[in-house]
This record gives structure tokens, sequence and C-alpha cells, in this order.
């Protein structure tokens, strides 16, 4: 008989049950994006810093364990040197590797 | 069920949504020293939120039977204005005696910059010298990480600091073990 994890009240077939339709949907939703950016600017989807990052994090969802981690890390600005001074106010979601910072 | 929520900007909040909180059992709120979604001028325009956030807000949360409690600083969406900053910080401890404060928020860093951390570190004297309970914002999406780091790297050097009066918040799974 199939046991729940550790801190998991739900067994497998009932978390697939529970959040299979959700996921579903956020999977199409991430496919129609990238289609639409391919449709409207290929250039964009290859070169745009986030979406370099996002790739890699769409690839990370294919090996098994702490994805959600690992994910956040490739996301995250891995630095720990201050900016000398405020460029804006907002971030952007991913960290420029290419960035001067990035570079320093 | 009754409950608390810690971290609620009611100033930018109607009237329903008190009433739809008290209605879901939230019995108090403590809300953080935020940024008004543009830079203020100078202390006495932040002056004037202190005493929203400790005369007003409370009598607005009241007619709803919630409890409002606040924390006072400047906000790290605009701690990189040092001049802004001083005379925030200057005007802080006249209202720490005030019954609904509960500290010193939220403070931290919002783009990470050399003045915010200054910033930061000032509003950490503040509070050790008067005292006060800490309430830690972590940035945003990626500088989350980075400015949680050094967040905790600063509050390190003082071992003044009883860990179990500071809230490190916004954690995500990839801060948490950083700040446990």
């Amino acid at each position: 008989m199939k046991t729940q994890a550790p801190g998991c009240p739900l067994t497998g077939p009932q978390v697939v049950d529970e959040y299979f339709i959700e996921n579903r949907t956020r999977l199409l939703e991430i496919a129609a994006f990238l289609d639409r950016l391919d449709r409207v600017d290929a250039d964009c989807a290859v070169k745009d810093f986030r979406m370099q990052v996002f790739r890699d994090a769409v690839d990370a969802l294919g090996t098994p364990g702490d994805r959600l981690n690992r994910i956040q890390i490739l996301l995250s600005d891995p630095t720990i040197e201050p900016l000398d001074r405020l460029d804006r106010k907002s971030a952007l979601g991913a960290f420029d590797r290419g960035s001067k910072e990035a570079r320093s | 069920m009754r409950y608390i929520d810690h971290h609620a900007h009611m100033v930018s909040r109607t009237t329903d949504d008190y009433q739809q909180l008290a209605l879901t059992g939230c019995v108090a709120v403590t809300e953080p020293a935020f940024w008004a979604g543009w830079d203020r001028s100078c202390g006495d325009s932040v002056e004037d939120y202190f005493r929203q956030l400790t005369e007003f807000e409370p009598r607005r949360a009241a007619q709803y039977g919630v409890q409002h409690y606040t924390w006072l600083a400047i906000n790290p969406k605009e701690a990189d204005d040092r001049s802004l900053s001083r005379e925030v910080l200057a005007r802080i401890p006249k209202f720490l005696d005030r019954p609904t404060v509960l500290g010193i928020g939220e403070i931290g860093m919002n783009r990470i910059t050399r003045n915010e951390i200054a910033t930061y570190t000032e509003q950490v004297e503040l509070a050790i010298e008067h005292r006060q309970l800490i309430l830690i914002h972590t940035p945003h999406l990626e500088d989350k990480l980075k400015g949680t780091r050094i967040s905790v790297d600063v509050l390190r050097r003082y071992r003044e600091i009883d860990p179990r009066r500071v809230l490190i918040d916004h954690a995500e799974e990839h801060t948490i073990e950083l700040i446990l």
C-alpha cells in the first residue's frame, strides 16, 4: 500500500487528483507564452536574459528533487556586492548574469 | 477561527476591507511602515504618516472590532535617500511610547545599494538603543537572496540583538534556512 510522504497528508494519487488540472493549465500557459514570444520576436526569446534563465528553469523541471529551490537560485542574484547607486525601484524577476554587477 | 494578520498595509485599504477582515475572524492587524508608492519629499511628510499609523488607523480599525498595531521605520523603498532617512530616523523616537507601536519595521533593503545598507544599519541601531522589536522586509524576486544574506550579516554584528525579538519576513524556499 502506498503511504504518504513525511509532512504530506495526501497520498500520491490524491496529490495528482487534487492538483493535476491546475498544473496542466499552468503548463499550457507557459507553452502559449513561449509560442507567442516565438511568433512576435524569436530573437528576443533567445537573447533576453530573463528568457535565458526561464529556459534553464524549464530544463530544471526535468530533474527530480528540490526543483523549487534550484529554480529560485537560478533566478536569484548570486553576488554579494552592493550597488553603488540605485538603478531602479523594482526587481525584474531574474538576475542578468551578463550585467556589470555580475561580471565585477 | 480567530486570527491576527501580522502584515497588513491598512492605510491603503478601504473600510470595506476592515469589515471583511472582521467577518473572517481577524481580531488584530499589525501594520509595518510602508512606501506610499511614490517618494516623499521630507521628514514632515513621513511624520504625518506616523500620526496616521498611530492615531487615525487604530480608531478606524476599532470601528470594526479590529485592534490595530503598527511598526515605524523608513521603508526599504525609500531607504536609499540618506537625507530623508536621517530626517525620519530623528522623528521615530518620539512615537515609540505610543501604546500601539510594536517596534522598528519594516526595515531592510530593496535593490541592495550601499545607501540602503547604511540606512538599514542605522535602523537596527535605533532599535537596539530603544530596546525595540525589529521587523525586517526582505527584497523581491531576484534580489531576495542577496538582500536576506546581507540583512542577516548586519544583524550578526550586534551581539546585543536577541534573535527572538527579530522577525525576518517574506521568506521563500531558498532563504528560509538562512533566516532560521
